[in-house]
């Protein structure tokens, strides 16, 4: 059970506002579909293949109209509720999440790939175990064009994390996900040289570059290694890579694969279901708990060598 | 005339080959020194360190004198210079780091013992910088053992271990972790002993 309970009155406002917004639903689609039907049969018979044209322009914005409400809801739901989890447990929360700016020293370090298309949302800011960190949702893509067609390719959708500690580190020490044959093309985009680690279970699943050999197994202790093979666990489909410069740790948890094109995460996915038993707050408790069970895991105490 | 040249051809391949083995070779060698290099720096920050935590002991720890006096004499001991060319001298210096290693830490075991609260609270601040120069040498130690390996795998796989025994390059010596070193101190038995 999670340590941050919640009143369960402190939804009230927003639950009658669903019930409402259901209901404005319902009444649109009870006299809406009837009066577009009409609407179509007769401008289609006054005013042919334009009259049905008119007719589904018409149909698309009674669903609009239908759905407005919802919609908006929706959005403000699940700023509300994520703003009353992160104030529980001393956090600010930001649905806009950070400006885009925010992702280029993933990129650089090669946490997230090349990308023409970015978004971010729902920014986390605050100290977990004596550590500051920010984590926010990211989606980026990259749009090719060529004479004949545009295609375009979901490069990262997952978390980026940061952790802030108090000194700084000498080098860049960046962990990337193992790509076997390929591995030597990411080495040609990293500072450092390949750092060769002692875990055979570790080197088969990541691949370690920096630019400093002594720093990089300094910080990659043999139980600091383990830990990033324990959060596989709880992401089993998702890509786990990491980078620690000047005075921060970067974690970027790329989970593409599972939640598709779209950003995934500490979203309302049901709104017919009462806010008391949504699953959206279990779902946003339990994701917010894997992330601090991931900083529990990483042992990320400020007071200690890292 | 063409049996010349296909000699000619195939002893500058040989050639080149051989020129890139002793290269190779010759840069593992040279970064296993650096890396022992790396570890000396470490080591000699650790020496600097167990004066300050020997003066704190000795006021303290009067009944630990032989301990105390054998850290004294451990740290004498590793202070010399070692020849980076002679893997015996390497290898005897890393055993006596790990003696020094391991008195160091019975010391601090032996020390939990006593209650002395200013006493308490300075031996826990020299520990921590202590314990804070040892994960550096524990990273210098894992670069060290890393380089050493390459050097060894060159210098005992043919063909560069046939270029390595002609340049006169060596394998060096693992910084290896005693088993002792492993087992956490039992202050309970060396207070008993």
């Amino acid at each position: 059970m999670s340590p941050y309970s919640f009143d369960p009155h402190l939804f009230d406002e927003l639950e009658k506002e669903r019930l409402e917004a259901l209901s404005w639903r319902k009444k649109v689609w009870l006299f809406g579909v009837p009066i577009v039907a009409v609407a179509s049969i007769i401008s289609a018979m006054f005013f042919g293949a334009e009259g049905l044209i008119a007719a589904v322009v018409g149909a698309g914005l009674a669903y609009m109209i239908a759905e407005f409400k919802l919609f908006e809801l929706k959005e403000r739901m699940k700023t509300d509720i994520l703003s009353h989890m992160a104030e529980a447990r001393g956090w600010n929360f930001n649905a806009d999440g950070p400006a885009e700016s925010a992702v280029s020293v993933y990129s650089d370090l090669g946490l997230v790939s090349s990308h023409n298309e970015l978004d971010v949302e729902d920014l986390f800011e605050g100290e977990l175990n004596g550590v500051r960190f920010e984590l926010f949702e990211t989606l980026a893509k990259m749009r090719t064009k060529n004479r004949k067609s545009e295609s375009v390719r979901t490069v990262f959708s997952g978390l980026l994390a940061r952790f802030s500690f108090p000194k700084d580190f000498q080098g860049s020490t960046v962990v990337l996900t193992d790509s076997g044959f390929f591995n030597w093309a990411a080495g040609f985009s990293q500072k450092g040289e390949r750092v060769t680690l002692e875990d055979p279970v570790f080197e088969k699943q990541f691949q370690v570059y920096s630019s400093d050999q002594v720093e990089a197994r300094y910080l990659l202790t043999p139980s600091f290694m383990q830990r990033l093979l324990d959060i596989r666990n709880v992401f089993p489909d998702a890509q786990i890579q990491a980078a620690f410069e000047q005075s921060h740790l970067y974690l970027a948890i790329d989970t593409k694969s599972a939640s598709g094109d779209e950003l995934g995460f500490f979203d309302v996915k049901d709104m017919s279901k009462p806010i008391s038993q949504q699953s959206a707050i279990q779902l946003f408790e339990k994701e917010l708990q894997v992330f601090e069970e991931i900083v529990d895991g990483l042992n990320l105490d400020a007071s200690t060598r890292i | 005339m063409d049996g010349l040249w296909i000699f000619l051809i195939l002893l500058g391949f040989v050639g080149a080959v051989a020129y890139f083995l002793y290269v190779s070779v010759i840069q593992k060698r040279n970064r296993a020194r650096s890396a022992f290099s790396t570890i000396d720096v470490q080591l000699k920050k650790r020496h600097d360190l167990i004066p300050n935590v020997l003066k704190i002991a000795k006021e303290t720890m009067k009944q630990e004198m032989s301990l105390i006096e054998e850290v004294t004499r451990l740290r004498t001991a590793t202070e010399a210079p070692t020849d980076t060319n002679d893997p015996d001298a390497i290898k005897g210096r890393l055993e006596a780091e790990s003696s020094l290693t391991q008195s160091m830490r019975q010391l601090f075991a032996v020390a939990e013992n006593y209650p002395e609260p200013r006493f308490v609270e300075a031996m826990k601040t020299a520990q921590e910088t202590y314990q804070e120069v040892e994960g550096h040498i524990s990273a210098a130690r894992r670069f060290y053992n890393s380089a050493v390996e390459d050097l060894q795998n060159a210098v005992e796989i043919w063909p560069s271990s046939t270029i390595a025994a002609l340049a006169g390059v060596k394998a060096m010596p693992f910084f290896e972790i005693d088993d002792t070193e492993r087992k956490p101190v039992d202050a309970g038995d060396i207070l008993s002993g």
